[in-house]
């Protein structure tokens, strides 16, 4: 595997007036080829600073950042564009069309007067197709939805053609198919096309999902990085994002809201159902335990017939609703 | 190009329709005024039977400098306009907003306020003071490096709109505490300065005027490819290539050369600089630089050639300051552009 990216006792932070504010310090990183890289962390640990730092728009405090393993500041501002994408969340499309946005992707490419080649209008237009947006091509921008917004934004980056793209929220202000639809589309880049894709979000589930490497940034907490099931069993998760509201469940991969009372109960049975019984409980404060001997009891006897033992009190029930009404 | 990969549909505006127009009112600007030349008369002074030796004087004196005054005022204040809008990303600047002309009409009120009597600004026929010329300049490009300072320390457009109308306050109020101490010709020149005119450079001065503004507006189409990423956000253009700092200082200095030039010639010129590129946007349906700089010089153009004749308001005795007119049609076309298109920029 080629390494892409990598850092050496990089800190981030910025610069205001005479006071230099370090948000991290001491990250050593790297990006193999053709991964999907998911950054993660509570707003304000300085994802945005990491990626513009590591994209070149941002000047690093220290430390050193390797392109190619070559340092980044060896980089010429125009040969640095021809490597790595930017997706951002600032958003100015100043009344402009699809195809002109894309365009500008071809700049790099292009020479002093940014005459766009034969050559240059193919690429634009074949990303257009592959982006599904070549219906779209002469519409403003700021006549399309969300999600067509940004899928303009990527088809942009696409066009400049770097081996590295990174994004910073790129499934903000989406809903949930839009935000299903661009990280199946950055898998699709990073696993087809050996792009190497770099994006901080919010989606802790969809990263989880899709991700081939999370990185987790956290105020005061040491930089790490690792596949999603590793991070999970190590509970690093737990470590960055719990408080004392918000617990992360290690069987489910989410993020529960902690703080009810919880009550034991158990469940006799197995199977989907089981499971959907499991979830309803859990939202009324109740959990799952092995234990068969406890005051509250469920057996599941086949679909939509259960009995209830609540203190040695029987009932049946036919819905999970009903079971749950019983329960209260 | 087969290909219509810039949306561009109305070519022909840019190509014929403008410059046909220019060439109209360019005609009239010579023919009408206080005195009517007839259009025959001025045909006769171009193939050179003309022995009207009043026309002639007339025309050659004072209608062609005029002429190639206000064409060449108006598309360097639209075209400044234009760079600015697109640098700030903001549909309301322009020179006059973002107090850019009260930096250049500082300049040339220390020149002709402070240094009493040693010239006046409005006579006919004096090459124009060098010294205010650069005073101007100065004042013009120290505002922009303010503004600019102020517009990488606040995000918001309307704050840095506000901070441009404040900085346009201070230097008036300069000038009024400057006016306060000056003697009482020297201001009658200032405030007649202050109103402007395309009338005010001889062709003494058009030896200095036109190359200046020339280059300016020759150095202005070097910015399209910078303009253009710009548009996206300094971030996104410095990921496509772009040097930031380089680039917008480069910008600035183009800037403040035609604004300032202009305004030291023809005085502060209100709303060209504003309204003339949204004019242009909206008639070339476009958000590229490559074709909205020339569009923009060619409706300017145009534009501050019809101002003038309205000015000079043919068949009655009297003229009106230019600025007055420019206003008239200016802040309508700016009302109704933030009433028709909110997402213009």
């Amino acid at each position: 595997m080629t390494t892409i990216l990598k850092t050496h006792n990089l800190s981030i932070g910025y610069v205001d007036k005479k006071t230099t504010n370090i948000l991290h310090k001491n990250i050593s990183l790297s990006v193999n080829q053709g991964e999907l890289v998911c950054l993660l962390g509570p707003n304000g640990a300085g994802k945005s600073t990491l990626l513009r730092s590591l994209s070149g728009v941002q000047k690093q405090l220290s430390g050193n950042i390797f392109l190619h393993n070559k340092s980044v500041s060896e980089y010429s501002i125009k040969n640095l564009s021809q490597q790595i994408g930017l997706v951002l969340t600032e958003r100015n499309f100043s009344g402009m069309r699809v195809i002109d946005l894309v365009s500008l992707g071809r700049y790099p490419y292009t020479g002093f007067f940014a005459r766009l080649t034969k050559t240059d209008y193919k690429i634009v237009l074949k990303v257009l197709q592959d982006t599904g947006l070549i219906k779209f091509k002469h519409k403003l921008i700021n006549e399309l939805s969300d999600g067509e917004q940004q899928r303009v934004m990527i088809a942009r980056v696409l066009a400049q053609q770097t081996s590295l793209i990174i994004l910073d929220e790129p499934t903000a202000f989406l809903d949930l198919p839009g935000r299903y639809e661009v990280f199946q589309m950055l898998v699709n880049l990073a696993h087809d096309y050996n792009k190497t894709i770099l994006l901080s979000t919010h989606d802790l589930d969809l990263a989880i999902k899709f991700a081939d490497k999370i990185w987790l940034l956290g105020k005061d907490k040491p930089f790490v990085c690792g596949i999603p099931e590793d991070l999970i069993l190590k509970g690093q998760f737990a470590y960055f994002f719990d408080n004392n509201k918000l617990k992360f469940n290690l069987q489910s991969g989410s993020f529960e809201v902690s703080g009810k009372i919880q009550k034991p109960v158990h469940i006799n049975g197995n199977g989907i159902e089981a499971q959907w019984i499991s979830k309803a409980l859990n939202r009324k404060g109740y959990y799952e335990s092995n234990d068969p001997n406890l005051p509250i009891n469920i057996e599941i006897k086949n679909s939509g017939n259960y009995t209830l033992n609540n203190h040695n009190t029987e009932h049946k029930a036919d819905s999970i609703e009903t079971l749950l009404d019983l329960l209260e | 190009m087969r290909n219509n990969i810039h949306l561009y549909r109305n070519k022909y505006i840019l190509l014929f329709i403008l410059p046909g127009a220019i060439l109209i009112f360019m005609i009239l600007n010579i023919s009408f005024g206080s005195v009517h030349i007839p259009i025959r008369e001025i045909w006769k002074l171009i193939t050179g039977e003309s022995n009207n030796i009043i026309y002639t004087n007339i025309i050659i004196k004072s209608r062609i400098p005029q002429t190639i005054t206000a064409c060449l005022a108006g598309s360097a204040l639209a075209v400044s306009g234009l760079i600015l809008q697109t640098m700030f990303k903001n549909p309301l600047a322009g020179p006059s907003v973002l107090g850019i002309n009260s930096g250049a009409s500082l300049g040339v009120a220390l020149v002709t306020l402070f240094f009493t009597g040693t010239y006046q600004i409005s006579s006919h026929g004096n090459m124009m003071h060098l010294s205010s010329l650069l005073a101007a300049f100065l004042g013009a490009f120290l505002i922009m490096l303010v503004i600019l300072f102020m517009a990488a320390k606040v995000k918001n457009n309307a704050m840095l709109l506000i901070i441009g109308l404040m900085v346009g306050y201070i230097t008036s109020s300069l000038v009024s505490v400057l006016k306060y101490y000056s003697m009482q010709e020297n201001i009658h020149a200032f405030v007649m300065w202050g109103l402007g005119s395309f009338s005010n450079t001889s062709w003494l001065d058009m030896r200095l005027f036109i190359p200046i503004i020339l280059s300016g507006l020759l150095l202005s189409l070097f910015a399209v490819k910078s303009l253009n990423m710009l548009n996206l956000g300094e971030r996104y253009a410095q990921n496509l290539g772009l040097n930031v700092k380089t680039s917008r200082f480069f910008i600035i200095f183009i800037t403040s050369i035609l604004a300032s030039v202009i305004t030291a010639f023809c005085g502060p010129i209100a709303f060209l600089g504003l309204a003339v590129p949204h004019i242009s946007r909206l008639l070339s349906h476009s958000t590229d630089h490559k074709v909205l700089i020339p569009h923009t010089m060619l409706t300017g153009a145009m534009l501050a050639l019809l101002c003038n004749l309205l000015a000079r308001m043919p068949w009655t005795d009297y003229t009106l300051p230019i600025n007055a007119v420019t206003s008239i049609f200016g802040a309508p076309v700016v009302i109704y552009i933030i009433l028709k298109k909110r997402n213009l920029l």
